[in-house]
């Protein structure tokens, strides 16, 4: 029952998955392509040797660059996608008499969307990695914190997917305080990156609040009402 | 017998209203039951608090025995449900609703679902977005009823569709019906369906159970008395069990529940020239039951058959 659930899920979010997938796909290829053009336009395989220097030294602290922010957007879109295509198709109810129950299905969603943004995410990041090792060079060698930032912003984008998530799933008066879950995510996500030390303090605080967060979506997902 | 629905005062405020008040349903195994009310009248949110999806303010719900907010998995896949506007995926196919809905179940009545399928000309390769809205009435209720649920709740099953396919539809319904030991309850505005397929019903009004009795029982009950005064009544009319009356001249039409002794008695006593006692359909005494002022509507009850 669960992979009945599960390729239900897939299918909804199919659509976004495949965007994200041409997105990431078409900037990998753009920065290649740009490298390649400031590189002189010499043949691709004696082209960027520099590429994972040239790679690293760009995008960690380019933040105003689109190609930061497509995780998290990927993330947020996941997460609006999965609870509100059930409120707009007036699905929910369907779901949560279904017989596993409510926090089966709402945890079946969770599992779904995470892996869906994390092997989809992770496979950019793995592509990109992929691609400066083979243009790598001992003068110019891809070391761990030039791809350590990618990773990191991977998880962080988890954060946003769950705080998404919470603000589709949870009932409010009106709009603004829907979003309150996901506002505070945000700001969670922001004090995460500019924190040193992120591999011992940020990842602490990532995963505590991260498991909180499923916590309280599982315990809204059970209790709320469905009308 | 035993109850596959039992509510005790149950209730449910949406802001600071009250849609349903102090609700003690009892819903015999076996039976048909039909909920009714006007818009409005707390069936849907009665139905959606039985399956549920909203928690009641107060008192409790069982159903097949259990505590709603407790209930298994096996028992809830026991339990069929086609929800107003019958919410399915849309963007699936015929073949992809039943795929999907299938390993949720543990008995599957594959054969069933073809049957409904091939009489209702449904293709399992069109999505479900693409069906009239009968066929995906069909679709819905074939795949409420293919696990074999001891209950099947139906949450205005047959509004938004015409006269012909509601046809078809009950028609489905009562078939399942001929299966013996299924109970169903369910809520619908159309009055001639319930006639046809319910043997019990409950009136809710302003979220509270003014009625609860066999569908005969409240459709005998409910009587129309129209009387041929020599001269126009000074004062209103007041008999128990008065529903409504409206005066016209010498002309006098009285709508009474449980006409009896009595109301002959009150009668006979305003010295009338003529008097036709008429009976109603059900939709007629529903009609003439509900659209009285609800402080004053006479309550109908099981127990009260007994007496």
């Amino acid at each position: 029952m669960f992979k009945s659930m599960m390729r239900k899920e897939l299918m909804e979010t199919l659509p976004i998955t495949v965007i994200a997938l041409l997105i990431y796909g078409g900037t990998l290829l753009g920065n290649l392509i740009d490298a390649i053009w400031k590189a002189g336009g010499r043949p691709f395989d004696q082209l960027p040797a520099n590429f994972s220097e040239y790679l690293a030294g760009r995008m960690p602290v380019d933040l105003e660059q689109g190609f930061w922010i497509m995780p998290l957007i990927f993330a947020l879109a996941l997460g609006l996608v999965q609870t509100l295509s059930d409120s707009v198709q007036g699905t929910w109810g369907y779901l949560m008499h279904l017989p596993p129950g409510r926090r089966k299905v709402i945890a079946t969603k969770l599992t779904v969307g995470v892996t869906a943004y994390l092997s989809c995410t992770g496979l950019f990041i793995l592509a990109c990695v992929t691609v400066a090792l083979r243009m790598s060079s001992p003068e110019y060698p891809l070391e761990w914190p030039m791809v350590s930032p990618y990773v990191q912003l991977m998880l962080i984008g988890v954060l946003i997917y769950l705080g998404t998530f919470l603000s589709g799933l949870r009932p409010a008066r009106w709009y603004g305080s829907r979003l309150i879950p996901l506002a505070r995510c945000c700001m969670v996500a922001w004090v995460l990156a500019i924190l040193s030390e992120w591999w011992i303090v940020s990842l602490l605080v990532l995963s505590v609040v991260c498991g909180m967060l499923v916590c309280v979506i599982l315990q809204i997902g059970g209790t709320r009402d469905f009308a | 017998m035993a109850n596959a629905i039992v509510t005790d005062r149950l209730t449910k405020y949406f802001g600071g209203r009250r849609v349903v008040n102090g609700l003690n349903l009892r819903v015999r195994e076996g039976s048909v039951y039909a909920l009714l009310g006007r818009n409005g009248a707390g069936k849907s949110t009665t139905i959606r608090m039985l399956l549920g999806l909203l928690k009641p303010d107060f008192g409790t719900a069982e159903l097949l025995g259990e505590e709603v907010s407790q209930i298994t998995p096996a028992t809830r896949a026991q339990i069929g449900w086609v929800g107003e506007g019958h919410p399915l995926y849309r963007w699936m196919t015929v073949d992809g609703a039943i795929r999907f809905v299938r390993p949720f179940y543990q008995q599957w009545n594959g054969e069933f679902v073809d049957q409904v399928l091939d009489h209702f000309d449904i293709p399992k390769k069109k999505r479900l977005s693409k069906l009239s809205n009968g066929q995906r009435a069909q679709v819905s209720l074939a795949l409420a009823v293919a696990p074999d649920p001891k209950l099947l709740i139906l949450d205005d099953p047959t509004i938004g569709l015409d006269a012909v396919v509601r046809r078809d539809f009950l028609e489905s319904i009562i078939q399942i019906i001929q299966q013996q030991g299924r109970t169903i309850l369910f809520s619908s505005h159309i009055l001639s369906d319930v006639d046809r397929v319910a043997d019990h019903i409950g009136i809710l009004s302003d979220g509270v159970l003014r009625v609860d009795c066999p569908t005969e029982h409240f459709r005998e009950s409910i009587r129309k008395v129209v009387v041929e005064l020599t001269e126009p009544l000074k004062e209103p009319p007041a008999c128990p069990g008065l529903l409504s009356s409206s005066a016209s001249g010498e002309r006098l039409e009285l709508v009474i529940v449980n006409y009896g002794d009595e109301h002959r008695a009150y009668i006979d006593s305003l010295s009338p020239r003529s008097m036709d006692v008429l009976e109603f359909n059900l939709e007629d005494a529903f009609v003439e039951y509900t659209r009285g002022r609800k402080g004053t509507m006479p309550v109908f009850r099981r127990e009260e058959l007994h007496v």
